[in-house]
Protein backbone atom coordinates (compact mmCIF):
# COMPACT_ATOMS: atom_id res chain seq x y z
CA UNK A 1 0.00 0.00 0.00
CA UNK A 2 1.16 3.53 -0.64
CA UNK A 3 0.95 6.47 2.14
CA UNK A 4 -0.76 7.79 4.04
CA UNK A 5 -2.63 4.97 5.67
CA UNK A 6 -6.14 5.30 6.21
CA UNK A 7 -8.58 3.67 7.72
CA UNK A 8 -12.12 4.59 8.55
CA UNK A 9 -12.89 1.27 10.72
CA UNK A 10 -16.50 0.38 9.17
CA UNK A 11 -15.93 -3.38 10.30
CA UNK A 12 -18.36 -5.29 12.35
CA UNK A 13 -19.09 -4.34 16.11
CA UNK A 14 -17.26 -5.48 18.82
CA UNK A 15 -14.29 -7.34 16.33
CA UNK A 16 -10.77 -6.73 18.00
CA UNK A 17 -8.68 -4.72 15.34
CA UNK A 18 -7.04 -7.70 14.04
CA UNK A 19 -9.75 -9.46 13.59
CA UNK A 20 -11.56 -6.59 12.02
CA UNK A 21 -8.35 -6.20 9.63
CA UNK A 22 -5.31 -8.26 8.62
CA UNK A 23 -3.26 -4.44 7.98
CA UNK A 24 -3.28 -4.10 12.20
CA UNK A 25 -1.04 -5.89 14.51
CA UNK A 26 -1.63 -5.89 18.16
CA UNK A 27 1.42 -3.78 20.45
CA UNK A 28 -0.38 -4.80 23.78
CA UNK A 29 -4.12 -4.83 25.21
CA UNK A 30 -7.39 -4.74 23.34
CA UNK A 31 -8.92 -2.61 20.69
CA UNK A 32 -12.52 -2.73 19.71
CA UNK A 33 -14.67 -1.92 16.23
CA UNK A 34 -17.89 0.04 17.54
CA UNK A 35 -20.87 0.74 16.11
CA UNK A 36 -20.43 4.49 14.52
CA UNK A 37 -18.10 3.30 13.18
CA UNK A 38 -14.78 3.51 15.17
CA UNK A 39 -12.36 2.11 17.30
CA UNK A 40 -12.77 2.20 21.40
CA UNK A 41 -10.45 0.98 23.91
CA UNK A 42 -10.81 -2.26 25.73
CA UNK A 43 -7.75 -3.27 28.22
CA UNK A 44 -9.41 -2.29 32.22
CA UNK A 45 -6.76 0.49 33.68
CA UNK A 46 -4.09 -0.15 31.00
CA UNK A 47 -2.81 0.82 27.82
CA UNK A 48 -4.23 -0.74 24.12
CA UNK A 49 -2.27 -0.01 21.02
CA UNK A 50 -1.68 -1.35 17.58
CA UNK A 51 0.20 -0.84 14.57
CA UNK A 52 -0.37 -0.19 10.95
CA UNK A 53 1.85 -3.24 9.33
CA UNK A 54 0.90 -2.93 5.41
CA UNK A 55 3.48 -0.11 4.96
CA UNK A 56 6.97 0.88 5.82
CA UNK A 57 7.23 4.21 8.16
CA UNK A 58 9.94 6.42 7.92
CA UNK A 59 11.50 7.32 11.13
CA UNK A 60 9.84 10.83 10.89
CA UNK A 61 6.28 9.83 10.93
CA UNK A 62 2.69 10.86 12.30
CA UNK A 63 -0.47 9.15 12.92
CA UNK A 64 -3.68 11.48 13.53
CA UNK A 65 -7.63 11.11 13.81
CA UNK A 66 -10.71 12.15 14.85
CA UNK A 67 -11.77 11.97 18.38
CA UNK A 68 -15.52 11.59 17.83
CA UNK A 69 -16.51 10.89 21.67
CA UNK A 70 -13.87 11.96 24.37
CA UNK A 71 -16.54 11.08 27.14
CA UNK A 72 -16.52 8.02 29.11
CA UNK A 73 -19.36 6.17 29.63
CA UNK A 74 -18.19 4.25 33.19
CA UNK A 75 -14.22 4.34 33.33
CA UNK A 76 -13.37 7.73 33.84
CA UNK A 77 -9.95 7.31 32.84
CA UNK A 78 -10.90 5.82 29.61
CA UNK A 79 -9.58 7.65 26.10
CA UNK A 80 -8.20 6.52 22.84
CA UNK A 81 -5.64 8.43 20.38
CA UNK A 82 -3.32 8.12 17.43
CA UNK A 83 0.05 6.25 18.25
CA UNK A 84 3.77 5.94 16.67
CA UNK A 85 6.80 4.65 16.75
CA UNK A 86 4.77 1.28 17.56
CA UNK A 87 7.41 -1.10 18.20
CA UNK A 88 7.09 -5.03 17.25
CA UNK A 89 7.04 -7.15 18.80
CA UNK A 90 7.22 -4.48 22.05
CA UNK A 91 4.47 -3.05 23.81
CA UNK A 92 6.02 0.15 23.44
CA UNK A 93 4.97 3.65 21.34
CA UNK A 94 4.38 7.13 21.81
CA UNK A 95 0.69 7.63 22.55
CA UNK A 96 -1.93 10.43 22.22
CA UNK A 97 -4.61 9.41 24.26
CA UNK A 98 -7.76 11.65 25.17
CA UNK A 99 -9.21 12.04 28.42
CA UNK A 100 -12.57 12.73 29.50
CA UNK A 101 -11.72 15.70 31.64
CA UNK A 102 -11.54 19.14 30.35
CA UNK A 103 -11.43 17.30 28.13
CA UNK A 104 -8.00 16.82 26.86
CA UNK A 105 -5.50 14.68 25.19
CA UNK A 106 -2.42 13.17 26.78
CA UNK A 107 0.77 13.15 24.96
CA UNK A 108 3.39 10.75 26.40
CA UNK A 109 5.67 7.27 26.42
CA UNK A 110 4.25 4.18 27.03
CA UNK A 111 7.37 1.78 27.42
CA UNK A 112 6.83 -2.09 27.85
CA UNK A 113 3.36 -1.06 28.82
CA UNK A 114 4.04 1.67 31.68
CA UNK A 115 2.93 5.03 30.67
CA UNK A 116 4.56 8.18 31.20
CA UNK A 117 2.88 12.07 30.19
CA UNK A 118 4.78 14.34 29.10
CA UNK A 119 2.67 16.92 30.41
CA UNK A 120 -0.35 18.27 31.95
CA UNK A 121 -2.76 17.88 29.27
CA UNK A 122 -3.64 19.50 26.27
CA UNK A 123 -7.37 20.76 25.76
CA UNK A 124 -9.23 19.47 22.99
CA UNK A 125 -13.17 18.77 22.27
CA UNK A 126 -15.23 15.90 21.10
CA UNK A 127 -15.07 16.21 16.87
CA UNK A 128 -11.38 17.20 16.94
CA UNK A 129 -8.85 15.98 14.74
CA UNK A 130 -5.75 15.03 17.22
CA UNK A 131 -2.34 14.27 15.79
CA UNK A 132 0.66 13.53 17.01
CA UNK A 133 4.06 12.58 15.26
CA UNK A 134 7.61 13.54 14.60
CA UNK A 135 8.94 17.02 13.56
CA UNK A 136 10.81 17.07 10.03
CA UNK A 137 14.11 18.00 11.50
CA UNK A 138 14.94 16.52 14.35
CA UNK A 139 14.03 12.80 15.06
CA UNK A 140 13.81 13.21 18.62
CA UNK A 141 11.08 15.82 18.69
CA UNK A 142 7.78 15.43 19.08
CA UNK A 143 4.42 17.23 17.54
CA UNK A 144 0.59 17.70 18.75
CA UNK A 145 -1.74 19.06 17.13
CA UNK A 146 -5.04 20.25 17.53
CA UNK A 147 -6.99 20.43 14.05
CA UNK A 148 -3.91 21.11 11.99
CA UNK A 149 -2.43 24.17 14.28
CA UNK A 150 0.48 23.27 16.37
CA UNK A 151 0.16 23.16 20.16
CA UNK A 152 2.79 21.24 21.89
CA UNK A 153 6.34 20.13 21.29
CA UNK A 154 7.70 18.09 22.94
CA UNK A 155 11.70 17.44 22.79
CA UNK A 156 14.49 14.98 22.97
CA UNK A 157 12.26 12.10 23.05
CA UNK A 158 14.81 9.93 22.77
CA UNK A 159 13.59 6.13 24.38
CA UNK A 160 11.82 5.14 20.86
CA UNK A 161 12.95 5.34 17.28
CA UNK A 162 11.58 4.30 13.97
CA UNK A 163 8.20 1.87 14.78
CA UNK A 164 5.12 2.32 13.06
CA UNK A 165 2.28 4.80 13.03
CA UNK A 166 -0.84 3.45 14.85
CA UNK A 167 -3.53 3.72 17.61
CA UNK A 168 -3.72 3.62 21.54
CA UNK A 169 -6.07 3.38 24.10
CA UNK A 170 -6.37 3.43 27.83
CA UNK A 171 -8.78 1.73 30.10
CA UNK A 172 -12.20 0.18 28.61
CA UNK A 173 -15.31 1.81 27.76
CA UNK A 174 -17.58 2.20 24.96
CA UNK A 175 -18.28 5.87 25.70
CA UNK A 176 -14.85 6.72 23.85
CA UNK A 177 -14.11 6.59 19.71
CA UNK A 178 -11.98 7.47 17.31
CA UNK A 179 -12.38 7.42 13.55
CA UNK A 180 -10.97 8.81 10.08
CA UNK A 181 -7.40 7.69 10.87
CA UNK A 182 -4.27 8.89 9.12
CA UNK A 183 -0.67 7.44 9.27
CA UNK A 184 2.31 8.63 6.85
CA UNK A 185 5.54 9.74 7.02
CA UNK A 186 6.40 13.54 7.60
CA UNK A 187 6.63 15.48 4.50
CA UNK A 188 9.74 16.63 4.38
CA UNK A 189 11.05 14.10 7.08
CA UNK A 190 12.68 11.39 5.12
CA UNK A 191 14.10 8.36 6.73
CA UNK A 192 17.50 7.75 8.60
CA UNK A 193 18.89 6.87 11.47
CA UNK A 194 17.23 9.40 14.78
CA UNK A 195 18.58 11.14 17.00
CA UNK A 196 22.13 12.44 16.49
CA UNK A 197 23.10 15.35 16.91
CA UNK A 198 20.56 16.12 19.16
CA UNK A 199 20.37 19.94 19.62
CA UNK A 200 18.08 20.88 21.75
CA UNK A 201 14.62 19.84 23.88
CA UNK A 202 11.86 21.74 23.81
CA UNK A 203 8.79 20.92 25.83
CA UNK A 204 5.94 23.62 25.72
CA UNK A 205 3.79 21.70 27.76
CA UNK A 206 3.30 23.89 30.84
CA UNK A 207 0.67 26.75 30.06
CA UNK B 1 4.04 33.52 38.96
CA UNK B 2 7.51 31.99 37.79
CA UNK B 3 8.66 29.20 35.98
CA UNK B 4 10.65 26.98 37.84
CA UNK B 5 12.42 23.49 38.01
CA UNK B 6 11.99 21.19 40.24
CA UNK B 7 13.86 17.48 40.67
CA UNK B 8 10.34 15.73 42.34
CA UNK B 9 10.19 11.76 42.75
CA UNK B 10 8.42 9.04 40.12
CA UNK B 11 5.48 8.08 41.74
CA UNK B 12 4.96 4.38 40.35
CA UNK B 13 1.90 2.80 39.69
CA UNK B 14 0.79 -0.64 39.03
CA UNK B 15 -2.91 0.15 38.38
CA UNK B 16 -3.08 1.59 36.26
CA UNK B 17 1.03 0.78 35.03
CA UNK B 18 1.77 4.66 34.95
CA UNK B 19 4.95 6.82 36.05
CA UNK B 20 3.50 10.06 37.54
CA UNK B 21 5.42 13.07 39.04
CA UNK B 22 4.92 13.16 43.19
CA UNK B 23 2.50 16.33 44.14
CA UNK B 24 1.59 17.83 41.43
CA UNK B 25 -2.22 17.13 39.77
CA UNK B 26 -2.35 14.25 37.87
CA UNK B 27 -5.31 12.59 36.07
CA UNK B 28 -4.48 9.15 37.77
CA UNK B 29 -4.27 10.76 41.09
CA UNK B 30 -5.20 14.12 43.16
CA UNK B 31 -2.70 16.53 44.08
CA UNK B 32 -1.14 17.96 47.26
CA UNK B 33 -3.03 20.65 48.91
CA UNK B 34 -2.52 23.90 47.12
CA UNK B 35 -1.03 22.39 44.09
CA UNK B 36 -4.47 21.79 42.53
CA UNK B 37 -4.59 22.84 38.89
CA UNK B 38 -1.09 23.46 38.68
CA UNK B 39 0.05 22.80 34.85
CA UNK B 40 3.39 21.12 34.25
CA UNK B 41 5.58 19.22 31.93
CA UNK B 42 8.77 17.27 32.76
CA UNK B 43 11.09 14.86 31.49
CA UNK B 44 12.21 11.51 32.95
CA UNK B 45 14.72 9.28 33.98
CA UNK B 46 12.65 6.63 32.56
CA UNK B 47 11.12 3.69 34.67
CA UNK B 48 13.78 5.37 37.62
CA UNK B 49 12.52 7.23 40.36
CA UNK B 50 13.24 11.03 39.60
CA UNK B 51 12.12 13.51 37.37
CA UNK B 52 12.68 17.18 36.15
CA UNK B 53 9.96 18.98 36.19
CA UNK B 54 9.15 22.72 34.65
CA UNK B 55 5.72 24.70 36.64
CA UNK B 56 4.87 27.84 36.46
CA UNK B 57 4.16 28.53 40.00
CA UNK B 58 2.81 30.95 42.65
CA UNK B 59 5.11 31.70 45.53
CA UNK B 60 2.88 29.69 47.59
CA UNK B 61 3.14 26.47 45.34
CA UNK B 62 6.86 27.01 45.12
CA UNK B 63 7.00 26.79 49.03
CA UNK B 64 4.70 23.66 48.78
CA UNK B 65 7.37 22.03 46.87
CA UNK B 66 10.24 23.18 48.17
CA UNK B 67 9.13 22.02 51.63
CA UNK B 68 9.28 18.20 50.67
CA UNK B 69 12.16 16.55 51.81
CA UNK B 70 12.35 14.88 48.72
CA UNK B 71 12.08 17.52 46.19
CA UNK B 72 15.05 19.55 44.91
CA UNK B 73 14.45 23.42 43.71
CA UNK B 74 16.43 24.31 41.19
CA UNK B 75 17.28 28.30 41.16
CA UNK B 76 15.89 30.67 38.80
CA UNK B 77 19.52 31.93 37.37
CA UNK B 78 20.50 28.45 36.42
CA UNK B 79 24.16 30.60 35.74
CA UNK B 80 25.27 30.18 39.34
CA UNK B 81 27.77 27.79 40.34
CA UNK B 82 26.68 25.44 42.96
CA UNK B 83 27.69 26.44 46.65
CA UNK B 84 29.34 23.74 48.69
CA UNK B 85 25.87 23.00 50.91
CA UNK B 86 24.03 22.61 47.08
CA UNK B 87 26.71 19.95 45.79
CA UNK B 88 26.21 18.06 48.96
CA UNK B 89 22.58 17.59 48.47
CA UNK B 90 23.19 17.41 44.62
CA UNK B 91 25.57 14.35 45.28
CA UNK B 92 23.89 12.64 47.94
CA UNK B 93 20.66 12.76 45.98
CA UNK B 94 22.18 11.96 42.78
CA UNK B 95 23.45 8.79 43.75
CA UNK B 96 20.11 7.79 45.51
CA UNK B 97 18.17 8.26 42.24
CA UNK B 98 20.88 5.74 40.60
CA UNK B 99 22.87 8.77 38.56
CA UNK B 100 26.79 9.12 38.62
CA UNK B 101 27.37 12.07 41.17
CA UNK B 102 31.24 12.43 41.96
CA UNK B 103 31.54 14.98 39.15
CA UNK B 104 29.03 17.52 40.41
CA UNK B 105 31.43 20.73 42.31
CA UNK B 106 31.55 24.14 42.96
CA UNK B 107 33.33 24.98 39.83
CA UNK B 108 30.00 24.21 37.66
CA UNK B 109 26.50 26.07 37.34
CA UNK B 110 23.66 24.93 37.53
CA UNK B 111 23.04 24.69 34.04
CA UNK B 112 26.06 22.79 33.32
CA UNK B 113 24.91 19.95 35.83
CA UNK B 114 21.31 20.23 34.35
CA UNK B 115 22.67 19.48 30.89
CA UNK B 116 25.18 16.55 32.23
CA UNK B 117 22.63 14.79 33.90
CA UNK B 118 20.42 15.35 31.19
CA UNK B 119 22.46 14.32 28.91
CA UNK B 120 23.05 11.04 30.86
CA UNK B 121 18.74 10.55 31.10
CA UNK B 122 18.76 10.66 27.08
CA UNK B 123 21.29 7.91 26.63
CA UNK B 124 19.87 5.77 29.75
CA UNK B 125 16.03 6.26 28.25
CA UNK B 126 17.67 5.39 24.94
CA UNK B 127 18.70 2.58 26.26
CA UNK B 128 15.20 1.75 28.05
CA UNK B 129 13.51 1.45 24.86
CA UNK B 130 15.82 -0.72 23.37
CA UNK B 131 16.01 -2.77 26.06
CA UNK B 132 11.89 -2.81 26.84
CA UNK B 133 12.97 -2.48 30.62
CA UNK B 134 14.92 -1.42 33.17
CA UNK B 135 18.76 -0.67 33.04
CA UNK B 136 18.72 -0.70 36.99
CA UNK B 137 16.63 -3.58 37.18
CA UNK B 138 18.12 -6.77 39.50
CA UNK B 139 21.63 -6.52 40.72
CA UNK B 140 22.51 -4.24 38.10
CA UNK B 141 23.87 -0.83 39.85
CA UNK B 142 26.15 1.84 39.00
CA UNK B 143 28.90 0.35 40.13
CA UNK B 144 28.20 -2.77 37.88
CA UNK B 145 31.23 -3.19 35.06
CA UNK B 146 30.20 -3.29 31.79
CA UNK B 147 31.56 -6.81 31.76
CA UNK B 148 29.02 -7.54 34.07
CA UNK B 149 25.97 -6.74 32.14
CA UNK B 150 25.11 -9.76 29.72
CA UNK B 151 26.40 -9.40 26.38
CA UNK B 152 23.24 -8.22 24.91
CA UNK B 153 22.36 -5.43 27.38
CA UNK B 154 26.40 -4.43 26.88
CA UNK B 155 25.21 -4.52 23.38
CA UNK B 156 22.08 -2.59 23.42
CA UNK B 157 24.02 0.15 25.96
CA UNK B 158 26.61 0.53 23.21
CA UNK B 159 24.15 1.02 20.24
CA UNK B 160 21.85 3.62 22.71
CA UNK B 161 25.13 5.22 23.31
CA UNK B 162 25.95 5.40 19.46
CA UNK B 163 22.62 6.83 18.39
CA UNK B 164 23.56 9.95 19.65
CA UNK B 165 27.00 9.50 18.02
CA UNK B 166 28.59 8.72 21.10
CA UNK B 167 31.60 7.19 20.79
CA UNK B 168 31.74 4.01 23.13
CA UNK B 169 35.37 2.69 21.93
CA UNK B 170 36.89 3.81 25.25
CA UNK B 171 34.85 2.06 27.60
CA UNK B 172 35.90 -2.01 29.02
CA UNK B 173 34.71 -4.49 30.47
CA UNK B 174 35.68 -3.22 33.48
CA UNK B 175 34.46 0.30 33.28
CA UNK B 176 31.53 0.74 35.61
CA UNK B 177 28.23 2.34 34.46
CA UNK B 178 29.13 5.21 36.97
CA UNK B 179 31.84 5.84 34.49
CA UNK B 180 30.17 4.77 31.19
CA UNK B 181 27.41 6.84 31.83
CA UNK B 182 29.34 9.98 32.69
CA UNK B 183 31.84 9.23 29.71
CA UNK B 184 28.92 8.88 27.24
CA UNK B 185 27.16 12.13 28.45
CA UNK B 186 30.24 14.21 28.41
CA UNK B 187 30.31 13.63 24.87
CA UNK B 188 27.25 15.30 24.08
CA UNK B 189 26.39 17.65 27.30
CA UNK B 190 26.98 20.53 25.45
CA UNK B 191 23.71 20.41 24.12
CA UNK B 192 21.12 22.74 25.23
CA UNK B 193 17.20 21.44 26.12
CA UNK B 194 14.13 22.81 27.58
CA UNK B 195 11.83 21.52 30.20
CA UNK B 196 8.30 23.61 29.35
CA UNK B 197 9.69 27.06 28.77
CA UNK B 198 12.73 27.08 30.94
CA UNK B 199 15.87 26.78 28.21
CA UNK B 200 18.91 24.47 30.20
Amino acid sequence: MALPATDSFNGTFNDTLTTYSANWSNVVGTIRITISPGIRPDNASNFSGYRWNADTFADKHYAKGVATDVSPGVNASAGVGPAIRCQSGASSFYYCVTFGTGPKAFNGECITGTGTDWDSGQTIAAGDTIEIGVDPTTATTILFKRNGSLTATYTSKSALSAGSAGVCGFDSDGGVQMTSWEGGDVAGGGGGAASKGVASMTLVGVQ
Amino acid sequence: MAVRLYFLPVEHLTAPAYEIPKYVPHRHRAATTGLEGLAWAWVTYLLEDVGLLAADVTPAQHTILNGQSDVIAVPVNLDTTLSAGAVTVAQTQLETWRIPNAWVSTALTYREVLRTIYAMWRVHNRYVGRTEGRLFGGTVTLDTTLGELPAAARQRLADAASDFGVDTSAATGATTLRQALKAFADQVADQTFQVGTVEV
